[in-house]
């Protein structure tokens, strides 16, 4: 509780929401993916389960494939290799090399990246898929795979905006809710008197400024924690790499690279032996305590070979380790940080800290379940702010407008959310290119939502439509999955992959909660009742 | 991680009572047959919200993030849960 002039209170109110409505609706869509995209990997193992359930760690005896697969591999591709999990635990065992191309006089042309991307059934240790080609190819490889979740996480990340464009916009959307945050919290009186304070029974700005206020008071601290982290993340390799090699390093981006991430071995492309991955990963797991679920390499084959291997978070703690091997060996060279230089530092723990404090994935479920909460109260503030400043302006046309088209993306983007599964299943089953039907499924949503925008006869009618049908749509996605050809409850269940149960029956509930939003919680805004006493925008402001 | 769930509901509990016996909201609902909680036992509560946070810190960092995380949406839900009905 500051206490701030009357003058000074109305500037930050003026801040605060002119940030929130300027970038809010894309804020909006970033906090609502970002919730769901909690769930990325339980949406993967939902979406596109294998036949057995496989845990999201790395398998055991892989060692005979990856020498196996490794060794018919261009060894000019080799230049790095990733091992992980997938959609579904798939192992995922990935090469990548240089490619030079030639231009039409046969002189050396740019380099690009390319490679071999081995799709591997855990349980089996057979090879489901070979993908072999340049960067591009491989990325739509690996996002056919976890389709469902990586679109999710796509538009969280960079709204689908190339890089690193996207970024740098869902970075600024992060500077814009911190500013968001912090000003909310200086202009709010009386933060802690009216933390319970919610005055439904009152008009129709009281409650919507009851809603926004208190939904974000009680998570200002994650608000601005999570907003501060994303921005991070957003800026930290499209702005902040850069910068730092243009200023420290001259420009030399690789040295930077070198000087943060830690320096490459000296060379030494000598034909040699691979490591025993098994024993690796086994020596990882005994010293961290965790079992790993990556494994990045580079110069597979060669004298010079290092593994990085990285193991999650164990019990209690809220990063993971990343001990370093040699890739001929196996033997243990050194416990690396996880993020930013060789050795221990202040940076490193701080930066390490980013990762869990963003994406709440350190203790499984529990947290994730926690962190989606949050995310979810987060787009519940982003929204009702946004409302709040429409209906609070409600009496000029160009806001009613303004209105209408917060109320598009407020309802509409869980609508076209709730519709991309099936998208994802449609695709699969008729042999579509995912992504694209995806976007087809989503896209469609989003303008029909913005049809009934447009052409309701008030923003309550517009918000009822919008909730029930992401109610209906939201029920029938367990039934199109099945449809798809995934696996019925039965069939799950005693297969062990009860991810695929709990997604269903969690879709189902959100899809009751909407119907029920639909049928007895419909609000009523001031735009369309025009009841807004004087008294009470006063009293909102 | 279910040490963080625990003492989440166990906060709950003294933050649920602030809520139901918080002065402002009582005036705000109308609800003058209640008597308020008084500053004193205001205190005492939230101090009994706490506690399991800061007995968590013995713990872990992660259980206590789990704990605030929980804390703060549970009070939000409460929140909205006492609101007067329309």
């Amino acid at each position: 509780m500051i206490k701030l002039s009357q003058e000074r209170t109305k500037e930050l109110l003026a801040i605060h929401g002119w940030s929130g409505i300027l970038l809010g609706l894309l804020l909006y869509a970033v906090i609502c993916t970002g919730t769901i995209a909690v769930f990325s990997t339980e949406i993967g193992n939902w979406s596109n389960p294998l036949d057995e359930p496989a845990t999201d760690s790395l398998p055991a005896n892989i060692t005979p494939l990856v020498h196996e697969l490794g060794a018919d591999v261009d060894p000019a591709h080799r230049e790095t290799f990733f091992l992980y999990t997938s959609g579904g635990g798939r192992l995922m065992l990935q090469f990548e090399g240089h490619l030079e191309s030639e231009d039409e006089d046969g002189h050396p042309g740019a380099e690009e990246h390319y490679g071999v991307l081995y799709e591997i059934d855990p349980n089996t240790l057979t090879v489901l898929n070979r993908t072999e080609g340049p960067e591009a190819l491989l990325d739509a490889a690996r996002r056919t795979t976890d389709a469902l979740a990586d679109f999710f996480v796509d538009l969280h990340v960079r709204l689908h905006i190339p890089n690193p464009w996207g970024l740098f916009v869902t970075g600024v959307l992060g500077l814009i809710m911190m500013v968001a945050a912090m000003t909310g919290f200086v202009v709010h009186r009386h933060l802690i008197r009216e933390l319970f304070t919610i005055r439904r029974n009152k008009e129709a700005l009281l409650r919507s400024r009851d809603a926004h206020v208190i939904a974000g008071t009680w998570t200002l601290p994650f608000a601005f924690v999570l907003a501060f982290t994303g921005s991070f993340f957003s800026f930290a390799t499209s702005l902040g790499l850069p910068a730092m090699a243009m200023v420290v390093f001259g420009g030399d981006q690789e040295r930077a690279i070198a000087e943060v991430f830690g320096e490459p071995p000296a060379t030494d492309d000598t034909p040699a032996q691979v490591a025993d991955f098994d024993a690796v990963i086994a020596d990882a797991q005994a010293r961290t305590g965790a079992r790993p679920n990556f494994v990045a390499g580079r110069f597979y084959g060669r004298a010079d070979s290092q593994l990085v291997v990285f193991t999650p978070a164990v019990e209690g703690s809220l990063t993971g380790r990343s001990p370093v091997y040699s890739g001929v060996t196996g033997e243990f060279l050194y416990d690396k940080p996880i993020l930013v230089g060789q050795q221990p530092s202040a940076g490193n723990t701080v930066a390490a800290l980013m990762g869990p404090l963003h994406f709440g994935n350190f203790s499984g479920v529990t947290s994730k379940a926690v962190w989606f909460a949050l995310g979810f109260a987060g787009a519940y503030v982003a929204l009702t702010g946004m409302l709040l400043w429409t209906n609070r302006r409600a009496e000029q046309r160009a806001w009613q407008r303004m209105s209408r088209l917060v109320h598009w993306v407020g309802y509409g983007l869980p609508l076209a959310m709730a519709l991309t599964p099936y998208g994802t299943f449609a695709g699969r089953w008729f042999g579509w290119a995912i992504e694209a039907a995806q976007w087809t499924a989503f896209g469609l949503a989003a303008l029909a939502a913005l049809a009934i925008a447009m052409l309701a006869r008030s923003v309550a009618q517009v918000r009822a439509i919008l909730v029930a049908t992401t109610g209906f749509t939201l029920l029938g996605v367990p039934l199109t999955r099945l449809l798809g050809g995934g696996p019925g409850w039965v069939e799950a269940w005693s297969g062990g992959l009860t991810t695929v149960v709990a997604g269903d029956i969690a879709i189902i509930a959100g899809g009751i909660i909407c119907l029920g939003l639909w049928r007895y919680g419909a609000g009523t805004s001031a735009v369309e009742t025009g009841r807004a006493s004087a008294a009470a925008r006063e009293a909102a402001a | 991680m279910s040490v963080a769930l625990i003492a989440a509901a166990l906060s709950a509990l003294p933050l649920a009572w602030l809520a139901w016996r918080d002065p402002k909201r009582l005036r705000a609902s109308g609800q003058r047959m209640q008597t308020p909680l008084s500053g004193r036992a205001r205190g005492l509560l939230a101090f009994g919200v706490l506690v399991p946070g800061l007995a968590l810190a013995f713990h872990s960092a992660a259980a206590v993030l789990i704990w605030l995380g929980a804390v703060t949406t549970l009070g939000w839900a409460v929140s909205e849960g006492f609101a007067p009905r329309r």
